[in-house]
């Protein structure tokens, strides 16, 4: 029976686009990350996130702000830093992408 | 099941005490956490050094984890003693500690969750699916025009094929969100969901500076000096580039919307001008350059307080 399964088993195709921006819920946030409203609010309070408005004024996350969310609690989790502390980080880390960019750029002018 | 020497994880001797064990793991958790850290295997290496702070640094697992004794060496094959009672993939003789969160970084081990049972092993009763994250990682060109990227997803019940649509002047960072795409819940739950974030290689000729195209573009010194009409490469095909008299190296000029699509305003590209000088390789050769040093005698250093 369970050899019949495997062949029954075909490849699936789903086909997702890249091009939809997705919002989420304070509730879908708080429920993906598994954290407080509370924290959001914490996270707000230290410039890390700025979730946009809906009519309802209530607020909408995108994806990337999510990433920043589960980015957030990770490091004050894992490397026991507080929030002023963590917004410092994905400052930095910013900051060293766009600088990052700049040197591969003067990596290609070196002869 | 692989055993693991925790120990030799954290880089401590197995006397070392709650102190020397938390300063270890905080050492390799900032080298290596994967938020922050560009080594090529921090999350694998991040992970090992959690679990083995998770043992070691709490009194009850580490006693667990020295009863098996110390002839075991790390990557052998460990099976656990005889009389562990194991049920439903839990071990008996532990059953307190943390609930670990799905949200972590991955799960433990194989032989972390037999040791210590763990949610992910956990049969009997429903959870959702572990939330995954993957890096699709597209060309400059495919970002550019846009297309569809083909995944292969087979670390699932059932092998799927992941067709994703880019769109022209996508941007690394940017973030997908495939519901019930994750890992399998256990128990009648459903699965956990997939993001997908996109990342551009680097490119041999095209260097992104945000919306931006920069390329260097190499030109003779008769170039520079007398100006020219160059064919330059961009993303969207070749164009003619006018390169004014007396140009120098360094400049930049800029082929205006030549950069990335965007919604709100299209980058520009910019050609970094690089002079390569012809090499005074024969007698004639020298010639010509001492004779341009004859009538065009200037010090580009002058200006130098040496």
């Amino acid at each position: 029976m369970a050899k019949k399964r495997e062949f029954d088993t075909k490849e699936l195709m789903i086909i997702s686009h890249y091009t939809r921006e997705t919002f989420l819920s304070l509730d879908q946030v708080c429920h993906i990350c598994d954290i407080s409203p509370e924290f959001i609010d914490e996270l707000i309070d230290q410039n890390i996130i700025h979730p946009h408005e809906n009519v309802s004024a209530q607020f909408m996350f995108s994806l990337s702000q999510l990433r920043r969310i589960k980015t957030a609690k990770r490091l004050q989790k894992d490397l026991e830093i507080n929030l002023a502390g963590v917004a410092l980080i994905l400052e930095l880390l910013e900051e060293m992408a766009k600088l990052r960019e700049k040197a591969s750029l003067l990596d290609k002018y070196f002869l | 099941m692989e055993y693991k020497d925790y120990y030799d994880v954290l880089g401590v001797d197995k006397k070392a005490n709650q102190a020397e064990i938390k300063q270890a793991y905080r050492r390799l958790a900032k080298k290596y956490h994967p938020d922050v850290s560009k080594e090529s295997n921090a999350e694998e290496k991040f992970k090992e050094a959690k679990e083995a702070y998770e043992v070691l640094f709490d009194p009850e697992k580490r006693q667990a984890y020295d009863a098996l004794g110390s002839n075991w060496r790390a990557g052998q094959e460990f099976k656990p003693p005889p009389g562990w009672g194991k049920e439903g993939g839990r071990t008996s003789f532990y059953t307190g500690g943390n609930d670990f969160s799905s949200e972590d970084l991955g799960g433990f081990s194989d032989f972390f969750s037999q040791l210590f049972g763990g949610r992910a092993r956990a049969g009997g009763f429903a959870e959702r699916g572990r939330d995954q994250q993957a890096k699709v990682v597209i060309t400059l060109e495919e970002a550019f025009h846009g297309g569809s990227k083909m995944l292969q997803l087979s670390a699932q019940p059932q092998a799927r094929t992941l067709k994703i649509n880019i769109p022209a002047g996508a941007s690394t960072g940017q973030q997908l969100r495939l519901t019930g795409q994750g890992g399998a819940g256990t128990g009648g739950a459903p699965a956990g969901d997939l993001y997908l974030e996109i990342e551009i290689a680097s490119h041999p000729l095209f260097t992104l500076q945000g919306k931006d195209v920069y390329l260097i573009l190499p030109i003779t010194p008769a170039e520079a000096a007398l100006g020219a009409q160059i064919k330059v490469p961009t993303l969207a095909g070749a164009v003619d580039l006018k390169l004014m008299p007396n140009s120098q190296a360094g400049q930049k000029l800029r082929l205006k919307g030549r950069g990335m699509p965007d919604k709100n305003q299209r980058g520009d590209q910019y050609a970094v001008l690089q002079i390569v000088i012809p090499k005074a390789d024969t007698l004639e050769k020298k010639q010509l350059y001492e004779q341009m040093v004859k009538l065009m005698p200037f010090n580009p250093r002058q200006h130098w307080v040496v």
